[in-house]
């Protein structure tokens, strides 16, 4: 083999070695033992690969989660937070069109609260400890994740232009701000076209533990606010996201070149419409200057 | 209300229109800023609202009439238009292109009213519209104060 035959040669018993690698340590009397079992090539070999590592039992596991789903999405619902929110909708758009002189919402619909599927959940917490794991070789069983996945109970408020999006952030955070809850902002602009705020706010739920007894739990509930344009998009991205999202294998082609693909469409998508709604700012913007100039 | 009556502002916004505070504020703004301009107090308000398709209730301008003049102070701030004319005896016509649900002397809350009238000098038409019970207070507003000032 040539240098570059060997170098790819190299590379590809690498590759084969690492899909197959267990973690080991050495022990005291100089031999090596299994830190962890090896790692589940697919979400199918998870239950077992958590059942092994940390003696996990699923159906333990998904009647704890359903447990703690049901006590959050129950807590927030009838949250004083969450009925402030609701009833601020209308006072909120009338503030909108008093600064801008545009509609904030399409609806003052309240809008609906969703549960995570405990399929989700499972299939989330795979995804943090093999497809965005960091490396740093610790694993969590589901049972730890619920103060990290932060959107085990979400809501989704759309509006009708960009500059709603922060605007109508601002109002919840105040409103949460005026209850003394806890509360953080992310703003969201990814790869594959993904454009958002998710706003979240902390509740403290009491569920019965595995183990047995009661433990309080400080979850996050998920507020997304998004535009309407972005709002139809997720319906896609969504299916394209559950085949994309649990491959442990990166694809090495980047999703940019792959213009056969449905991500390709999709991501593309995502970002036209954003900047699309960039102009429609703009548009906005000009039609005020011309307003002005009249 | 909308007779104008400063002690009556809240029952007429906040009762019948179901005003929000933020709207409220904003129309007390223009009355304070009508009254800064004028040096009187109007004798007419009217909040012009609309319903759009998705069922949203929209304020949009503030109307305040004088003994002879005309004023609309836009909602939004950013706009933040204002329009005065003279009425007494300079209206030209007047239309209602849309007339839903109401008679000349009973509304409902179906009820959608929409106003269109001309005046002399004025190259576009004053458009008003109201919704519910607000249309009944669109028809005060044509019945006295626009129709009578119609240019013979």
């Amino acid at each position: 083999l040539d240098r570059q035959g060997r170098l790819a040669y190299r590379i590809f018993v690498f590759g084969v070695i690492g899909d197959n690698m267990a973690i080991t340590q050495r022990s005291s009397d100089g031999t090596d033992e299994d830190l962890y079992p090896k790692i589940p090539k697919s979400i199918r070999q998870y239950p077992t690969w958590l059942g092994k590592t940390f003696g996990y039992q699923i159906r333990e596991g998904r009647a704890e989660y359903e447990a703690l789903a049901s006590k959050l999405y129950t807590t927030f619902a009838e949250s004083p937070l969450w009925s402030d929110l609701s009833k601020s909708l209308q006072e909120t758009h009338d503030r909108y069109r008093i600064k801008t002189g545009y509609d904030l919402f399409y609806s003052i619909d309240v809008p609906e609260i969703k549960r995570k599927p405990w399929e989700s959940f499972l299939e989330k917490t795979y995804r943090l400890n093999f497809v965005k794991h960091s490396g740093d070789k610790s694993y969590r069983c589901p049972n730890d994740c619920y103060e990290i996945i932060d959107d085990v109970v979400r809501t989704c408020f759309v509006v009708k232009y960009l500059d709603g999006v922060d605007f109508l952030v601002s109002e919840l955070k105040r409103i949460s701000d005026a209850r003394g809850i806890k509360n953080r902002v992310e703003i969201k602009a990814n790869d594959s076209g993904y454009y958002a705020y998710h706003f979240y706010v902390l509740n403290a739920v009491d569920i019965p533990a595995i183990k047995g007894g009661m433990q309080t739990i400080s979850a996050w509930v998920e507020i997304q606010v998004t535009t309407q344009l972005q709002e139809v998009l997720r319906t896609f991205l969504h299916t394209i996201y559950e085949k994309s999202r649990i491959s442990v294998t990166p694809t090495v082609i980047p999703w940019q070149w792959r213009y056969k693909d449905d991500e390709f469409f999709t991501n593309c998508l995502g970002h036209m419409l954003h900047s699309i709604e960039g102009l429609i700012m703009e548009v906005r913007r000009r039609s005020e200057d011309k307003n002005a100039k009249v | 209300m909308p007779k104008y009556d400063k002690d009556k502002i809240e029952e007429y916004l906040g009762r019948t229109l179901r005003a929000t505070d933020p709207i409220v504020n904003r129309v007390k703004e223009s009355i304070e800023e009508y009254r800064s301009l004028l040096k009187e107090d109007p004798i007419f308000l009217f909040l012009e609202d609309a319903i759009n398709n998705e069922g949203i209730r929209n304020f949009v301008n503030v109307i305040l009439l004088g003994n002879q003049l005309y004023s609309e102070f836009t909602i939004d701030r950013a706009q933040n238009g204002f329009l005065c004319l003279r009425l007494k005896n300079n209206v030209v016509s007047i239309q209602m292109p849309q007339r839903a649900h109401l008679s000349f002397d009973k509304v409902t809350d179906q009820s959608r009213l929409h106003l269109v009238f001309n005046l002399l000098g004025l190259d576009s038409p004053v458009r008003l519209t109201a919704t519910g019970e607000n249309c009944a207070h669109l028809l005060d507003l044509m019945k006295n104060h626009i129709l009578p000032q119609m240019r013979l």
